[in-house]
């Protein structure tokens, strides 16, 4: 046929192999066109050698050569896959001049290697060794092989190493063109599953996503023809720093499902984002010095059992050699961020070896992967972005509808709004599971739990609970705790990693991730949120921007919630203090009626001698004591109306005498002390001597009101005091003698700190107060405090000692005179 | 006769007292000062039969002690000592062996501070309340 296009047997043979080559869609079409040379040179099979990588071809002794790709007639016959380079081939290499080999069973350094077996099993012959430049250097040849004693002639030779010449281009040519379609088609299936992953879309992308792994997986398998390719992706929204498994055309059981930076060579690739290629796994150990200038730190330690999967794979009996187990493994990286890894090991066909070109096409494969990849997560946390702002959204218009009708409630109360929110918070941002509102307690300046949220709050012991949550986080510790940060900032703060923070304070040992997004109205800072995940998973970004914002809505409410309150607790007072008022004027009526009708009922019984002669004193002595207490209420209600119309307290300041207002006293005292029911038993104690004090400095007063003063706290402390007690008045100079003070001491109800406030208030009483006595219009002391601040002193209550003591003391200062 | 007085006053109490025994012949007169005490002694009270009950209107709910009881929940909202002794004459009248005892609404609040109450002002004098006793006490001539 040749001859009768006008064709030589060369030009056959070139366009036979330039045709086969041109056909293939694998790279290993090599074997197709190894096939074509070896059947123009009239051969029984054909062999391409390389220089095993990192090996000194220089170097005879330890130089070694492996097969790249082979086609022999019978294919079940398995080749031999190493040689020396002190080999016919390694001349042919070393000298760049092709080799001939007569007779296999006669060439002396044929008979030096241990190749015999397979001479014997083809009944090859004769060979010659071809050196080529496969790429771009002289370290590889083809060797021809004859199986009968047909040596090779130069006629041979001239048709063989035209032929052998033109490998390099077309295999260089094969590759590329089966790189580049490698290409396309990975790129047309992620274009796909990129349109199915479209939002308008509904459809389970977990299997979207390993049905496109699995077709790029095979698709890289197909054309490199290896047994192993398998894909690895993290998915940083959900497992950051785990990369998983997605896709594998590895059949055997694949023990390492995820890998971490750093894990072997898959891992070592992850961290560097940096390709790694192997020449043979199964000759690791030896090859590792070179690995370890190549690749510093790789330690491959996979469990991937690989030669014996690879000799099961490729159905090698135990005895028979293994071909290069080559490997390679590209980062899918976008910048700087490692998405993921692919990679290829151990091929069924030639070429066994996986070259700088192979592994640039899987790069270009990763490059593409990652574009997917990181659209797909982009797209995902977009998704699920839009669906928690929906969430936040739908949550936040119920939630103002549960504020508004709780703000409505006459005391609304701020522990159920906030546990709205924080279960809003916990619908809307994913694995959310605990949750709390800290708010600032004023007195130790520190942040408590007001509000906790999540079943993970409750567990455990009854004191650890207690424990946990009766934690303060001091505002100026010294780093201060995340939320005191917070605090003083009012800026939302991610805490990403609860071992390494400098803020974060544990309260949970599972925690992994915070957020504390402050709650705030204006530039107020009420408190802080806290979402808590025990998870790895990263919050999604938008979590700290709902945390924001939910503690913006918080911060509203709250401030609301307190004005609200006060208004309402306003309102309460004036409706209170109306009724309080209708009190008022039933309590004068009574009080002013009672000593009065009292007085005249004892009067009468006095002068019908109703009383035996004994008791004719005390009766009159508490007649005495009723015509005072008349007076005192009449004066009180005088003063109420006058000072509650406006009227200024009008003073006729005078001289406070010792001897005058010490027997005063006394006989005040006196006089309550008969008021007081006998069965109490109440004792009025007056410390005439420590009113000597005064005559170590002058004290003006207005004697009237001093008396209208001092008969209205004896009349509380005649009131309020416990059974079988004493009431001691005394006196006494503080404030560097330049202030007189009268102090009335009782035991009775307790008096707290936080009751001083209310004591001078109008109409205030305490619960005890209101229960014990039958009448008392609660403006007593007020009364007191405006007397007192005409005098411009002070009226002082000094709360309940550890000995149940109350001391109330008026103040005057000393007398400015001229 | 047996006449229980509910009064917190200790000055007003033996007056009253007197003024009854002056006014009655053989008449037994128990006294109770404070609303806690009439509820606490209500059984006894019911078992005594009394023929009439004299009860003050503004009444304290205990003496103060350090270990007070507090009042009822329905205490504020029932008028506090305002109405104890309203209070305490509806347990008067609930109660299947007490709700015939006359029970004499005794006050010195007036008619502006009851307006929806009956009851008897206190005067100085104590006639009003001896009359009124009589009358519900002694059988009407037909």
């Amino acid at each position: 046929m040749a001859a009768t296009l006008g064709l030589s047997s060369n030009d056959s043979g070139v366009i036979a192999l330039v045709t086969a080559a041109s056909q293939q869609t694998r790279l290993s079409g090599v074997c197709e066109m190894l096939r074509v040379i070896a059947e123009a040179a009239e051969g029984y099979g054909c062999i391409l050698w390389e220089v095993v990588p990192d090996s000194d071809a220089e170097d005879a002794a330890s130089g070694r050569l492996f097969v790249l790709a082979a086609w022999m007639k019978d294919p079940t016959i398995p080749v031999w896959h190493y040689l020396p380079m002190r080999s016919v081939t390694g001349q042919a290499i070393l000298s760049r001049r092709t080799q001939r080999v007569d007779d296999v069973a006669t060439h002396p350094v044929v008979q030096e290697n241990p190749n015999q077996a397979f001479f014997e099993r083809t009944g090859i012959q004769t060979f010659c060794s071809v050196p080529i430049a496969l790429h771009g250097s002289s370290k590889t040849a083809i060797n021809i092989y004859r199986s009968e004693r047909r040596p090779f002639l130069d006629s041979d030779l001239a048709r063989i190493e035209p032929l052998a010449a033109l490998v390099p281009s077309l295999y260089s040519n094969l590759r590329d063109r089966v790189g580049f379609n490698l290409i396309r088609r990975v790129s047309e299936v992620l274009a796909g599953a990129e349109f199915w992953l479209s939002p308008r879309l509904e459809h389970d992308f977990n299997r979207l996503i390993a049905d496109a792994g699995y077709s790029i997986v095979a698709e890289v398998a197909t054309t490199f023809d290896c047994l192993e390719t398998s894909l690895f992706l993290e998915d940083r929204i959900d497992e950051p720093g785990q990369y998983r498994l997605v896709a594998t055309t590895w059949r055997e059981e694949f023990k390492k499902g995820v890998y971490q930076k750093g894990e072997g060579a898959t891992g070592w690739v992850l961290a560097q984002n940096r390709s790694v290629r192997m020449y043979d796994l199964n000759r690791y150990e030896e090859e590792d010095p070179a690995i370890q200038i190549r690749y510093p730190g790789l330690r491959w330690s996979d469990s991937l059992e690989i030669v014996g999967a690879a000799r099961r794979a490729l159905l090698l009996s135990p005895e028979e050699p293994l071909p290069p187990l080559s490997y390679m493994c590209a980062p899918i990286a976008t910048g700087e961020r490692v998405l993921g890894a692919v990679r290829c090991s151990v091929t069924k066909k030639g070429p066994h070896y996986f070259d700088d070109r192979q592994v640039e096409f899987l790069q270009l494969v990763a490059g593409h992967i990652s574009q997917w990849w990181d659209n797909w997560l982009n797209w995902r946390e977009a998704k699920e972005e839009n669906q928690s702002w929906r969430a936040l959204v739908d949550s936040v218009a119920k939630m103002n509808f549960f504020v508004h009708n709780e703000l409505n409630k006459p005391d609304p109360s701020e522990s159920q709004i906030f546990r709205e929110a924080m279960r809003v918070a916990g619908s809307v941002i994913p694995d959310a599971g605990i949750i709390d509102v800290r708010l600032l307690e004023e007195a130790s300046r520190s942040l408590y739990f007001a509000e906790t949220y999540g079943a993970e709050w409750d567990r455990g012991g009854r004191q650890d609970v207690a424990k946990r949550k009766e934690r303060r986080f001091p505002l100026a510790g010294d780093p201060p705790s995340a939320g005191a940060h917070v605090f003083l900032t009012g800026k939302a703060y991610v805490v990403e990693d609860t071992n390494n923070d400098p803020y974060y304070s544990e309260t949970f040992p599972s925690t992994r991730k915070v957020i504390v997004a402050p709650i705030s109205s204006g530039k107020k800072v009420f408190g802080v949120i806290d979402i808590r995940r025990t998870s790895d998973r990263s919050f999604p970004k938008h979590a700290k921007q709902i945390a924001e914002l939910l503690g913006q809505q918080l911060g509203l409410y709250y401030y609301l919630a307190i004005e609200i309150g006060e208004l309402n607790r306003a309102k309460a007072k004036i409706d209170r203090s109306a009724n309080e008022q209708h009190k008022m004027y039933q309590n004068f009526q009574h009080q002013l009626r009672s000593p009065i009708i009292q007085a005249h009922r004892t009067a009468q019984e006095a002068l019908q001698g109703t009383f035996s002669e004994n008791a004719v004193r005390p009766k009159l002595n508490a007649l005495r004591g009723l015509c005072r207490k008349a007076e005192r209420v009449t004066r009180n209600v005088g003063l109420f109306a006058d000072i509650a119309g406006g009227a200024p307290v009008r003073l006729n300041p005078k001289t406070l005498r010792v001897d005058e207002f010490v027997k005063k006293l006394t006989l005040a005292a006196q006089a309550h002390e008969l008021l007081v029911d006998p069965n109490r038993s109440v004792q009025f104690h007056v410390d005439g001597k420590s009113f000597d004090v005064l005559w170590s400095l002058i004290v003006q007063v207005d004697h009237d009101l001093l008396d209208q003063a001092v008969n209205n706290v004896l009349d509380n402390a005649g009131k309020y005091s416990y059974p079988k007690t004493k009431v001691r008045i005394s006196g006494g100079l503080i404030r560097n003698g330049e202030w007189f003070y009268i102090s009335f001491v009782n035991q009775g109800f307790r008096i707290k700190p936080s009751d001083i406030r209310n004591l001078a208030e109008r109409g205030w009483r305490s619960d005890e107060a209101r229960w014990s006595t039958g009448e008392g219009s609660g403006i007593g002391l007020w009364i007191v405090e405006q007397i007192m601040k005409a005098h411009k002193g002070e009226l002082v209550v000094i709360p309940t000692s550890d000995q149940g003591l109350t001391d109330v003391r008026l103040l005057f200062p000393k007398a400015r005179i001229g | 006769m047996k006449i229980l007085l509910v009064e917190d006053d200790h000055l007003q109490a033996p007056s009253i007292e007197a003024k009854l025994r002056k006014s009655f012949a053989s008449v037994r007169v128990d006294t109770i000062s404070t609303e806690a005490a009439f509820r606490s002694q209500f059984d006894r009270i019911a078992g005594e039969s009394y023929d009439v009950v004299v009860m003050d209107v503004m009444l304290r709910w205990t003496d103060p002690s350090p270990q007070m009881e507090p009042p009822p929940a329905e205490f504020e909202t029932t008028g506090g000592i305002y109405r104890a002794g309203i209070r305490c004459r509806q347990m008067l009248n609930e109660d299947q062996r007490t709700r015939h005892i006359p029970v004499i609404l005794y006050s010195m609040l007036t008619q502006t501070d009851l307006p929806d109450v009956k009851y008897l002002e206190k005067d100085a004098d104590g006639d009003g309340l001896i009359q009124l006793i009589r009358e519900i006490t002694q059988p009407k001539s037909r």
